[in-house]
């Protein structure tokens, strides 16, 4: 059978297969991998069933290498890595497959929990459930874990025309289906995970405090936090300028403006679109997204000028 | 094939174990599990219709005869087919038979 013939997979078909195949896989290598968002969302009744483009496991930190190794063992290969800065340490590894036409994305750690990472899945494997994906049994963190999870992508992926909508929606669907006693074990969860200052608009919503930051390096986790959900993605350019010494600006300048084909093709285009058509877009979006930027660079900037010139005896 | 043949074909059709299976309609996507690295196999329209006949194992007549009331055709064509892409099922790891 060709490539072509498994292209007639749909994207609903295939996400619930794929989740089903990781944790067959995993359990069988007896690698710990959970399912996360997506299908399992669904099943859970937080947010209606639709198709996706990539399904999402996080692996315990540990095993992370094991999991893209038992997955390119059955024919997956690694994507391409954006070369974009980030304002966001990378958090997953992206795999891709011929036969499939969605992705998989490996999470090692999920951006938002602030506590290390081992701890963070540790505290979601303790909350660990099984649902039924596509006939088979896959591990998934319970519903007040997967609230979380899915509050903190959505606060981190906002996107002011529908991602407020979505967030909406998604408190509605935890305050319909969380009893009063989950509602405590969410904010105490969140205590756990470092995530009870990101996870705030969410927790507040549901009319719950938000807490504070209280882990060791967690301040700067947080800024960093901020700073994503405030900031339009292209402007991780300007951040990166900010950072980075004068002589270093032409170099970066032209990288930013210049993608290579290949990441335009896999980062910035969308169905069917030529690459210049995608190039001229992207640029357009990093342009906008210029000014605020600027302004919250030089705004940062000053505060750090201040702070270091003046300093109170 | 001929009712007496129906009736006398007795081999009970089950599906195998560790399948991922995703039906939709008329469409039905499935992945064995065992065998993670082959694609995805689709079965659609009677391939679809045989396929949601033999959940929870059946006999081969009580299939066909399913079939033949959902199907126009005459029955010992229909048979014929079905048993033809039972055992296609069986040679692709998704089905099992008991005599």
């Amino acid at each position: 059978m060709s490539p072509d013939l498994a292209a007639r997979i749909t994207l609903e078909e295939g996400a619930p297969l794929l989740q089903a195949v990781v944790h067959h896989e995993a359990e069988a290598n007896q690698l710990r991998v959970l399912a996360i968002k997506g299908p399992s969302l669904a099943v859970l009744g937080l947010r209606d069933p639709r198709p996706h483009a990539d399904i999402d496991v996080l692996a315990a930190p540990s095993d992370l290498d094991a999991v893209v190794a038992m997955m390119e063992e059955i024919g997956w290969r690694r994507a391409l890595e954006s070369t974009a800065p980030t304002l966001l340490p990378a958090h997953s590894v992206n795999l891709l497959n011929d036969w499939w036409p969605l992705s998989i994305d490996a999470h090692h750690y999920f951006p938002g929990f602030l506590a290390p990472p081992d701890a963070v899945f540790e505290a979601l494997w303790c909350r660990r459930t099984t649902v039924e994906l596509a006939g088979a049994p896959v591990l998934t963190p319970d519903r007040v874990a997967h609230a979380a999870i899915a509050a903190l992508h959505l606060l981190r992926e906002k996107r002011p025309e529908t991602d407020d909508l979505e967030l909406e929606l998604l408190v509605q669907r935890a305050a319909r289906t969380l009893s009063v006693h989950d509602l405590d074990e969410l904010v105490d969860f969140a205590e756990v995970t470092g995530a009870a200052v990101t996870l705030g608009p969410f927790l507040e919503a549901l009319g719950r405090p938000s807490g504070t930051v209280t882990g060791p390096g967690h301040h700067a986790q947080l800024a960093s936090w901020n700073k994503r959900v405030s900031s339009p993605r292209s402007s991780t350019w300007i951040y990166q300028l900010g950072s980075s010494p004068l002589r270093r600006w032409p170099q970066l300048i032209w990288r930013a403006v210049l993608l290579s084909d290949d990441e335009i093709r896999t980062f910035h285009g969308g169905d069917g679109e030529s690459l210049l058509r995608a190039r001229v877009r992207r640029l357009r979006r990093g342009f906008r997204s210029v000014p605020r930027a600027a302004f919250d660079l030089w705004r940062q900037k000053a505060r750090e000028w201040v702070l270091r010139v003046w300093r109170p005896t | 094939m001929s009712g007496d043949l129906m009736t006398a074909d007795t081999t009970t059709w089950r599906r195998q174990a560790h399948l991922a299976v995703v039906s939709s309609g008329e469409r039905v996507a499935i992945v064995r599990l065992t065998s993670p690295g082959e694609p995805p196999r689709i079965l659609d329209g009677t391939a679809a219709a045989i396929w949601s006949e033999t959940d929870g194992g059946r006999s081969a007549e009580a299939i066909v005869a399913a079939l033949v009331e959902r199907f126009d055709g005459a029955p010992d064509v229909i048979a014929d087919e079905v048993s033809r892409f039972l055992h296609r099922l069986e040679d692709e790891g998704v089905l099992t038979r008991e005599p």
